[in-house]
């Protein structure tokens, strides 16, 4: 089972477009997969459909594994359980403070998953924090969507210091450029100054397209109701590209 | 991912799909998908063997092959549709299982199914999926309906099930199509081609031989559809093993028939295989074409490409001539003639006739063993290969006994018995293939005006011959294993006067 994140510090970079659909392509391409919606805003469990239950279980997450199986629900898509985000996930930062070893709490539950599941996604919140700390210890890959612009760049800089800085692999973050607008010179020159200086950037792009803003409309990812179109085929090719790295032993395509 | 549960139910005779709509309709929004009806066809081969192995095939009319098993589609895969032998599928698990179960026969439809199903999703307030379905009608005799509760959704998938037995439906297990075509009557009854013939150990002798002649000559007639059609090569094999494995009762049971029974029959036997011999010989010939192909290096394959097509042309002559045979006058008057000798009652009772059939056949068995047994101990490096066909033909109507009176003994004791025997016929068997073979190859070598065709079978019977040599050694060894004293003392407590 391989772990997946879709992490950023700054929002609005396309982390729950890419989470949903890639999560949907894994599913498709015959993968058991689990989104994990850490974000309490639930936006991918929205595009899913998928409500959480009433009950306040995000204090039980990090401790109680049962609990967390009850919450998974099936998604409309053969393969894809969703695990959808409640409002108390809020409070997930002030909750793993007050635990023990904190940092690998998450990746500690998700092992628990490995005989269900082929891929685990998460979508993580826009933070730098104690749950971002237990998602980088968790995930194989940590997918970071990069608009090509200037405080992108900044912000993805930033968090590559704070992986050298507390003694991480930076070979498990793969970037990857997001909500690009190829008629824009500065994300044509900022893509090209980047690729130049950080060597792991995907091939894939994902472009700016209303069919990725419409998915909030359809609830529902992008090859569900516009799978022709450009956006679709770039979420594809991203997952074309991760295959090596997502792939279980023996499986083929 | 935890595995879907699942309710099967069967619905009322006249409960409609828009029953199940309206009873589900009170839970959310219900979608039916728009209804696809298909054609299931049984598959199998002439004789059934799928169906007796317990097994079951389907073929949708788009190529699918779908292998059963427990209830459940185990293996499948897309075959061309023109796919009746098991070497046409594509290679697979599924190709090893065919390969295993059907042999060398081709693939026929046996039973044809009518099936529409109506897959349906119920949805929640929020348009999302809460409950899967699906209506099934099969074969307009039955109606069902099968509800799948998704993870996280067990309440829905509950109340959907309340909503179905409220409008009739009863819980029932997950349908076994082929329990349920066994029900049904659909599948016709196989072909049993090694007996048992329905006799039993104390009755008489006579009498039992002869209505296991009378079935064996049945079974036989069977396989006339099938050489006429040109089906398969195995309707022609079975056709004069059938032929065969009667003549050999008759012989060897002579003395439980009245004299010129056995005489007369098989008179009319010989006659009624006709040209049989000789479409089964080009037969064998071609189905090892691809094995004969791989012994010659390049410079010889346009020589045993001619050969081939000569091979072939011959075949449709053969075939002909059987055909012309088997619809012939003089064929139904023998096939009448032979009945009306089986069924006469004897002027006077044979020799044997009256005695316990299970004691006349044990003292066959016995004997026949012991012929073998003496005749192999004698076998060296200087036998004559005639020596060791003669034995191996003991070895055949020792296994025909064997099999002919199968069910008057233990099944457990007899497998060890002919299981040995098996190995040996094996050898022999193969031994024999590769002397016939280049009898047969000679023969076309005389024939031949082609050079580069006459040197294609000159270099095939060259290499026949060091895989005789091969055989040669491997068939001394193992008849020295048959006639080892554990066999022999197996022999006698099994078919000795102390016997089972």
């Amino acid at each position: 089972m391989k772990v997946v994140a879709c992490y950023s510090m700054k929002g609005g970079v396309g982390k729950t477009a890419t989470a949903v659909n890639l999560s949907y392509w894994a599913a498709a391409q015959g993968l058991k997969t689990l989104l994990i919606d850490l974000d309490a805003q639930g936006a991918s469990s929205f595009y899913f459909r998928v409500k959480p239950g009433r009950k306040r279980w995000g204090k039980r997450f990090f401790q109680a594994y049962e609990t967390l199986l009850e919450q998974i629900r099936a998604s409309d898509y053969e393969g894809l359980d969703v695990l959808p985000a409640h409002l108390s996930f809020r409070n997930f930062d002030a909750l793993l403070a007050s635990l023990e070893k904190r940092k690998s709490r998450l990746r500690r539950i998700l092992k628990g998953l490995r005989r269900e599941y082929d891929l685990i996604v998460l979508d993580c919140p826009p933070s730098i924090s104690h749950l971002s700390e237990a998602v980088f210890n968790a995930a194989d890959l940590i997918l970071v969507p990069v608009i090509p612009t200037t405080l992108s760049q900044r912000t993805f800089e930033q968090l590559l210091a704070f992986f050298a800085d507390k003694g991480y692999a930076d070979d498990a973050v793969v970037p990857f450029f997001s909500m690009v607008q190829r008629q824009k010179a500065l994300h044509k020159t900022t893509m090209l100054h980047m690729r130049q200086r950080h060597k792991g950037f995907l091939q894939a792009v994902i472009p700016f397209a209303r069919d990725i803003e419409n998915m909030g409309e359809h609830r529902a990812p992008v090859a569900v109701f516009a799978a022709r179109k450009p956006a679709s085929k770039a979420y594809l090719a991203l997952f074309d590209e991760l295959w090596p790295r997502v792939r279980p032993k023996g499986k083929k395509r | 991912m935890s595995a879907s549960a699942e309710a099967h139910y069967c619905l009322p005779q006249d409960c409609r799909p828009a029953d199940v709509e309206a009873a589900l309709g009170a839970l959310g929004h219900v979608d039916f998908a728009s209804l696809r009806r298909e054609q299931l066809d049984v598959v199998d081969n002439f004789p059934g063997d799928i169906w007796a192995d317990g097994g079951l095939l389907t073929r949708t009319r788009s190529g699918e092959l779908c292998w059963w098993h427990e209830g459940r589609c185990a293996l499948s895969l897309q075959a061309p549709s023109e796919a009746r032998f098991w070497w046409e599928v594509p290679a697979s698990p599924l190709r090893e299982q065919l390969q295993r179960c059907i042999g060398l026969w081709s693939l026929m439809t046996r039973a044809s199914v009518g099936l529409a199903r109506k897959p349906l999703v119920l949805r929640n307030r929020d348009d999302k999926i809460v409950v899967r379905g699906e209506w099934c009608e099969l074969a307009q005799m039955q109606t069902r309906f099968r509800v799948t509760a998704l993870r996280g959704y067990a309440a829905e998938f509950a109340r959907a099930c309340e909503a179905l037995e409220r409008i009739g439906g009863t819980l029932v297990e997950p349908l076994d199509l082929r329990q349920w075509l066994g029900t049904s009557g659909l599948v016709p009854q196989g072909l049993e081609l090694k007996g048992p013939y329905g006799i039993e150990a104390g009755e008489p002798a006579g009498a039992a031989v002869r209505r296991m002649a009378r079935s064996m000559f049945e079974l036989a007639r069977r396989f006339e559809g099938g050489v006429i059609d040109d089906t398969d090569s195995e309707f022609v094999h079975q056709y004069r093993v059938s032929l065969r494995k009667l003549r050999s009762l008759l012989t060897l049971m002579k003395n439980t028939l009245p004299p010129d029974l056995p005489a007369r029959a098989k008179g009319e036997l010989a006659r009624m295989a006709g040209a049989m011999g000789t479409l089964r010989d080009l037969d064998v010939f071609l189905l090892d074409q691809e094995r004969y192909r791989q012994m010659l290096p390049g410079p010889f394959q346009p020589g045993f490409d001619a050969l081939i097509a000569q091979v072939r042309r011959d075949r449709q002559r053969a075939l002909s001539a059987t055909r012309r045979q088997l619809r012939s006058t003089a064929y139904a008057r023998r096939c009448d003639q032979l009945l009306q000798l089986l069924d006469a009652q004897p002027e006077y009772a044979a020799e044997a006739a009256d005695k316990a059939v299970g004691r006349v056949a044990s003292a066959r068995i016995l004997k026949r063993y012991k012929r073998i047994r003496a005749a192999s101990l004698r076998v060296d490096a200087s036998t004559p290969d005639a020596q060791i066909h003669a034995i191996r033909i003991e070895c055949k109507k020792l296994r025909y006994m064997l099999e002919f009176f199968a069910e008057l003994y233990p099944r457990s004791r007899l497998k060890t018995l002919s299981r040995a025997l098996k190995r040996l016929q094996d050898v022999l068997g193969r031994f024999n293939d590769v002397s016939v073979q280049q009898g047969f190859l000679a023969a076309y070598a005389g024939r031949s005006q082609d050079d580069a065709q006459r040197a294609a079978i000159h270099g095939l019977i060259a290499v026949l011959h060091q895989d005789q040599l091969g055989l040669r050694d491997q068939a001394e060894t193992e008849l020295q294993q048959f006639a080892q004293d554990h066999v022999a003392a197996n022999f006698s407590a099994m078919f000795g006067r102390n016997g089972a």
